[in-house]
């Protein structure tokens, strides 16, 4: 692939005076779903306003398609952009805001509301075309700045946690969206915190922390490349019993007794190998097990791993 | 039993009393101005005026520092109403309307904006409380660049000529508190109305800026081609109310080239304008601080 | 679909350009006239009408029987007005209420990115909103100017009008008077659009501009020339005789008053685009 296929940071680093935005930054992102993955704070959506030119980056070089983000005739054309901001110009409708910016890209006049159409249409917001944007419900605004952003059919769409807000109904309508949209060699930038529609959704993920890229590529090479063997914790009556039989097992790799003695805790290499041997296990000693928890079994533990881990799982 | 409640402890300890919460507010109005480059810098120019008239009035009463610098006292200024208020007073209040210019319409701006009037109205505070907190914090600060330099002074003076001259001049003192406190009056109330009407701050900013002069340059306007037997239009303009009220209060303790240009109006008229002012805005404020708001 | 965008949106160019600022003064326009937002604007438009109205009917009830007044002294009247309270308050606040709102404005709703991110080059954007701004504050003014100056006949009479407007100098003095508020609105907007642009808390510039506007008459005859009111004064046509109001002893040339006031707009402009460039969207404060 050539470089005109992708969005290039070269060593680019911005700060806010004193404060990090983000550091030395060097990614080059093909075409398809790539998720920007960060606790907040983290700098995506300083990443994201950097590549639509909104910031200039303090030192290093942008290239969105071999287009420098201070050419926004070219840019603009490119790219298509949601802000994390819930904000419109005041007092239009939703047609009328879709219309408008693109009339002020130089579209004529039909072929501009011909466009918002299909756009809004697109978004399953043909209902509520005509109200003011004002009168909006937060789902319905973060669908119609999806509609001002691809209404004019930019090949990079980028996209600041598009999925806030959205019911489930409407979160998958707008998945399976951006899975249309990003099948033609576009690039789909989005950034979450919520990982499991990242896991579900994404080429690929650039995992941020403080301003840093600590990881980026496919989902399942990120997780091989950081994950240690596979953890499960396992709740039961008589735990050193059963921990006696697993040590034997040679994918199992670490068991540990759960200090108040009701359960233990393994890292295996083989997990299905596991789970398929645990059952006779249960049966041969006769063993009362209450749970069976496995510990990453998705990206949270990558994330978790790689953050550092005061999350919520565990 | 609930999850929550078997954590949940209310809070047992002691509670500001229901008197004082309005300090609260207060301290927390003007917390963000302390780092502002802007509002320092004026804030010491505002101080330092009364510095260097605290000076003067030194030197004028140092025979022997004057001796040494070789001054003629005859040379020096009198202090004197006349100093006073031209001196020290009206400076003073043009910082004031300076300051206030700065931080009077972020007041409730900032809060609106921010969409935390329901933050704060729904803790054990009244509107009331609220309003008095952002007003006590304007006026606190107006009030240390106003009358109490002006106070001090006059203090210093008076330490310094003797008792005899506190006597004499207790219209002066009175004067530049009355003064002091109508300014600070006008212009509290003037930007906690506009700043709880106009979300935005610069544009509230340039309310305020507008409100104290256009009025003024059409009361000019007014007074010159309509002809009428007193300067009415004047009752709009803030700025010459306190102009004609300043006037009445200092009364004859100035000189009458003071007085160049003053609107000829009847100072009880120009007192009640004030007072209808300071309530219109009042009532302007009470409409609009609520907890909850219904767009459109 | 890919290239559709292509086909569909020309490639960039001046036709192009033209076409983006003309729909972007279109849209602004809307916004900026319709609304709540446009109220202080048009009150301060309004009000130096009724005032002169108001004068007008004062003077013909009051006229002693037999008296005939005169349209030249209504004029006189009506330059007073203008010079001291049209241009100097009600332009002055009026343009800083439209041009300090273009950039802040959008800044203040959140909504900037959506313009930086039109495949518009921001030049084209400034010039864009300068050229609504005028539009909005030119026809405000102009409206002021022209109602305020009928009004300059209640006293005489409206049988006056025809007189003295196609064979007095009445025409004159009106093109000479909405040639100023145009050019007022030039000088002002072009300010109002930098300081909104360029500062974070524009009423600090405007508080300064403000002032020194004011103590113009008592600035020196080389600061006098760094002054809006200077070159707008030098234009009037009626002398006026005020006391410490900004008119000038010493009046430019009126091509140097013209010239002036033009190319100060330009460079004021200029630097409002050129700095646009490296602008950067940050809605974080305020
Ligand atoms: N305008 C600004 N001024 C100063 N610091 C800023 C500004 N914007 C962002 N920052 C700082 O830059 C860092 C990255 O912020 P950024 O908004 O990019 O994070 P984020 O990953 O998008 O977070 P979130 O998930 O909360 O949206 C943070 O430390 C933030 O405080
Ligand atoms: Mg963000």
């Amino acid at each position: 692939m050539s470089p005109s296929d992708r969005i290039v940071f070269d060593e680019v680093s911005k700060f806010y005076g004193e404060v990090l935005g983000v550091n030395r930054v060097s990614l080059a992102i093909p075409p398809g779903i790539t998720s920007l993955v960060g606790p907040n704070g983290s700098g995506k959506s300083t990443l994201m306003n950097l590549m639509c030119g909104l910031l200039q980056p303090t030192v290093g070089r942008i290239r969105v398609l071999g287009v420098a983000p201070g050419d926004p005739e070219q840019l603009g054309r490119a790219v298509g952009y949601c802000s994390q901001h819930d904000a419109f110009p005041p007092g239009l409708t939703g047609l009328g805001f879709v219309e408008a910016f693109l009339l002020a890209a130089g579209f004529r006049r039909d072929e501009a509301r011909r466009r918002a159409w299909q756009a809004i249409e697109r978004v399953g917001l043909a209902e509520a075309a005509k109200r003011k944007v004002a009168a909006y419900s937060k789902g319905m605004r973060q669908r119609i700045k999806l509609a001002q952003a691809i209404a004019h059919e930019p090949r990079v769409l980028v996209l600041d946690e598009p999925l806030n807000g959205l019911d489930p109904m409407a979160r998958a309508e707008v998945i399976a969206l951006f899975r249309d949209w990003a099948g033609g060699g576009r690039s789909l930038i989005i950034s979450s915190h919520i990982l499991h529609e990242v896991d579900m959704l994404s080429d690929q993920v650039v995992l941020m922390n403080q301003g840093y890229v600590i990881a980026e590529g496919d989902i399942r090479g990120v997780r091989g490349e950081v994950t240690q063997p596979m953890q499960v914790m396992l709740r039961c009556a008589e735990p050193g019993k059963l921990a006696a039989r697993l040590v034997q097992l040679d994918h199992v790799v670490e068991v540990q007794l759960h200090e108040d003695g009701g359960g233990l805790h393994l890292r295996t290499r083989d997990a299905d190998g596991f789970y398929a041997l645990l059952g006779r296990i249960v049966v041969e000693e006769g063993l009362a097990i209450e749970t069976v928890t496995p510990l990453d079994d998705d990206v949270h533990a990558v994330y978790e791993y790689l953050i550092g881990g005061d999350g919520d799982a565990g | 039993m609930a999850v929550y409640e078997r954590s949940y402890r209310p809070f047992v300890g002691p509670r500001t009393p229901t008197a004082g919460r309005w300090r609260v507010v207060a301290r927390y109005a003007l917390a963000d101005q302390w780092g502002s480059r802007v509002f320092l810098a004026s804030l010491v120019v505002a101080l330092t005026l009364p510095v260097i008239a605290a000076l003067i009035i030194y030197l004028r009463h140092n025979a022997s520092l004057l001796s040494l610098l070789q001054v003629d006292v005859s040379q020096l200024l009198d202090i004197d109403g006349e100093f006073f208020l031209a001196g020290v007073l009206v400076p003073q209040q043009w910082a004031a309307l300076w300051m206030t210019l700065l931080v009077g319409p972020r007041l409730i701006t900032a809060d609106l904006a921010a969409g935390a009037l329901p933050l704060y109205l729904a803790r054990p505070l009244t509107r009331r409380t609220y309003v008095l907190g952002k007003a006590a914090a304007l006026v606190g600060l107006l009030s240390a660049i106003t009358w109490i330099p002006g106070l001090l002074l006059w203090g210093l003076q008076a330490s310094l000529e003797g008792p005899g001259w506190a006597a004499e001049n207790l219209r002066l003192a009175g004067a530049l508190l009355g003064a002091s406190w109508t300014w600070i009056l006008i212009l509290s109330c003037l930007s906690l109305a506009l700043s709880a009407w106009v979300r935005w701050r610069p544009v509230a900013q340039l309310f305020l800026l507008g409100m104290l002069t256009v009025p003024t340059g059409f009361a000019r306007a007014v007074n010159e081609i309509l002809e009428l037997d007193r300067d009415w239009a004047v009752l709009f303009s803030p700025t010459d109310l306190l102009t004609v009220t300043r006037a009445g209060l200092f009364g004859d303790t100035v000189h009458s080239w003071a007085y160049i240009d003053l609107p000829d109006l009847p100072l009880a008229s120009a007192w009640l304008a004030v007072a209808l002012l300071c309530a219109a805005c009042l009532l302007l404020l009470t409409l609009k601080v609520k907890a909850f708001e219904v767009v459109r | 679909m890919l290239a559709e965008s292509e086909v569909t949106l020309a490639s960039p160019g001046w036709r192009l350009r033209a076409r983006q600022l003309t729909a972007i003064v279109r849209i602004e326009l809307r916004q900026r006239l319709t609304g709540l937002r446009i109220l202080p604007a048009l009150l301060l438009a309004l009000a130096p009408v009724g005032l002169l109205m108001l004068a007008g009917i004062l003077i013909r009830i009051n006229l002693a029987p037999g008296d005939t007044p005169s349209v030249a002294e209504a004029v006189k009247v009506f330059a007073e007005v203008y010079h001291t309270l049209v241009l100097r308050f009600c332009v002055f606040f009026g343009c800083a209420a439209i041009f300090l709102m273009l950039f802040r404005g959008d800044v203040m709703s959140r909504s900037l990115h959506y313009w930086f991110m039109s495949p518009v080059r921001r030049e084209v954007l400034v010039l864009a909103k300068f050229l609504a701004g005028l539009a909005t504050a030119g026809l405000l003014f102009t409206g002021t100017t022209v109602l305020g100056w009928l009004a300059i006949y209640i006293p005489a009479g409206f049988d006056q009008l025809g007189p003295h407007m196609l064979h007095g100098p009445g025409l004159r003095l009106l093109a000479t008077y909405v040639g100023i508020t145009w050019l007022a609105c030039l000088g002002y907007g072009a300010v109002f659009l930098a300081v909104g642009q360029l500062f974070r808390n524009p009423i600090l510039p405007t508080a300064f501009v403000l002032a020194w506007e004011g103590i113009h008459p008592f600035l020196p005859p080389l600061l006098k020339k760094l002054s809006v009111t200077h070159y707008l004064g030098s234009l009037g046509p009626v002398p006026v005789e005020v006391p410490l109001i900004s008119l000038v002893a010493e009046p430019a040339p009126v091509p140097v008053a013209v010239g002036g006031l033009l190319l100060f707009s330009l460079a004021v402009l200029g630097l409002a685009a050129w700095r646009i460039r490296r602008m950067e969207i940050d809605y974080g404060s305020d």
